[in-house]
């Protein structure tokens, strides 16, 4: 086990989990003030820590699930694929459109928490896949990954958000880097062993190429997608020297 | 005259409230005060396909009231009538933008004192207000 902290492989499966952790976490430490909102000010510790523990054991099962499944022959192609399109998703602006979703804020614990655990359920698939992927199997860096989305999961940080705006180059890589891990998986599907065992530059070109084939496929479908609106307004109000008592609302 | 007074409820930017209100005390002619919040917009795929609109709505005006507590309570207390305004984007592209509809003839802004490794990294709203505007812009430090 010490041997493999001295080689740059490990260093660079890390820096791969982390950043497709921070890249894929983002939103639910949002989900998460959303679905807690309407409870009891008193319940609200509750439901977050009772919400982040159910997140952190799902994301723990699922993530054990997704390695055994991708153990299976085929289903690394499978992955591969999924895995080329979350990088695509990551790249593609923001589709304009209102949140059309069903739930509610609950006003009880228990909703609270159930509507967290369905919401991580969701969310989580993108992050377990990419974290399963990066780690090729690794135990050791798969719950590398599982603790460094924690914090994710449990802390909002618009610091993901600010860094994006600032240098959106870093989208670019991130969806880079999903589409070059699911290269690699796919060059590990035991289908394809002795092929990549006689050609071995595909080791690098197929990741290559995915990388390249995300990164082009997110412009195109970007390019035909509507620019966001940058800004919107959301509340106004007016309180008059006079009328402090008429605090409105609007 | 029209004010524009950008809050985040920060420290840096309540201190900025403070010398708009000392300033404004002043004038002859009182200026008409303006509060803006910005939020970051939260809603992204995930939180859309999950959540109604108007839950991510109604969290974000929280969430904007509650930074604009701190400045309200402040012009509350001078007894000053001001008008208070959210929006969700991008902080520095949504204050220029304000300011440009309303016509503000002064944005007061707040600049953070230290300058943090995530300062570095992401520079300033103050700045990027500063460089940006067309508008008249006083940093308070």
């Amino acid at each position: 086990m010490l041997e493999m902290l001295e080689s740059p492989q490990f260093w660079v499966d890390v820096f791969k989990i982390i950043m497709i952790d921070l890249l894929l976490s983002g939103d639910n430490a949002v989900v998460i003030a959303l679905a807690c909102r309407n409870l009891p000010q008193a319940q609200r510790r509750q439901g977050i820590l009772y919400g982040v523990g159910g997140a952190i054991g799902l994301r723990v099962v699922l993530t054990f699930f997704a390695v055994s499944l991708l153990a299976l022959p085929y289903l690394k192609v499978v992955g591969a694929f999924l895995l080329l399109w979350i990088g695509i998703k990551l790249i593609l602006p923001e589709e304009e459109g209102h949140g059309e979703g069903s739930i509610r804020a609950e006003a009880n614990l228990w909703g609270a928490v159930k509507t967290i655990i369905i919401a991580d359920f969701v969310m989580s698939l993108d992050n377990v896949l990419g974290v399963a992927a990066a780690a090729k199997g690794n135990v050791l860096l798969l719950v590398f990954g599982l603790l460094v989305s924690i914090p994710l999961i449990a802390w909002s940080s618009q610091l993901v958000l600010k860094l994006i705006d600032r240098y959106p180059f870093i989208i670019y890589a991130g969806g880079a880097l999903l589409g070059y891990v699911a290269g690699e998986m796919l060059v590990g599907e035991a289908l394809f062993k002795s092929l990549v065992e006689v050609h071995h530059h595909l080791h690098w070109l197929v990741p290559g190429v995915c990388a390249m084939l995300v990164l082009g496929l997110g412009q195109l479908i970007a390019s035909r997608r509507a620019a966001r609106v940058e800004v919107r307004e959301l509340a106004h109000g007016e309180v008059g020297a006079l009328s402090q008592r008429e605090r409105e609302t609007s | 005259m029209k004010w524009l007074i950008p809050v985040d409820g920060s420290e840096h930017s309540l201190h900025a409230v403070g010398q708009a209100v000392a300033l404004a005390a002043t004038m002859n002619q009182a200026p008409q005060l303006l509060l803006l919040n910005v939020q970051w917009n939260v809603a992204t795929v995930n939180v859309k396909l999950l959540f109604d609109q108007q839950v991510i709505d109604d969290y974000q005006r929280e969430q904007g009231l509650q930074a604009l507590q701190g400045a309200r309570a402040v012009l509350d207390e001078a007894h000053l009538s001001y008008q208070y305004h959210i929006s969700i984007g991008r902080p520095a592209e949504a204050i220029l933008h304000y300011a440009t509809a309303q016509e503000v003839t002064l944005i007061i802004l707040g600049a953070q004192g230290k300058e943090g490794l995530t300062q570095w990294l992401i520079g300033s709203v103050a700045e990027r207000v500063l460089r940006l505007s067309s508008a008249p812009v006083m940093v308070v430090r």
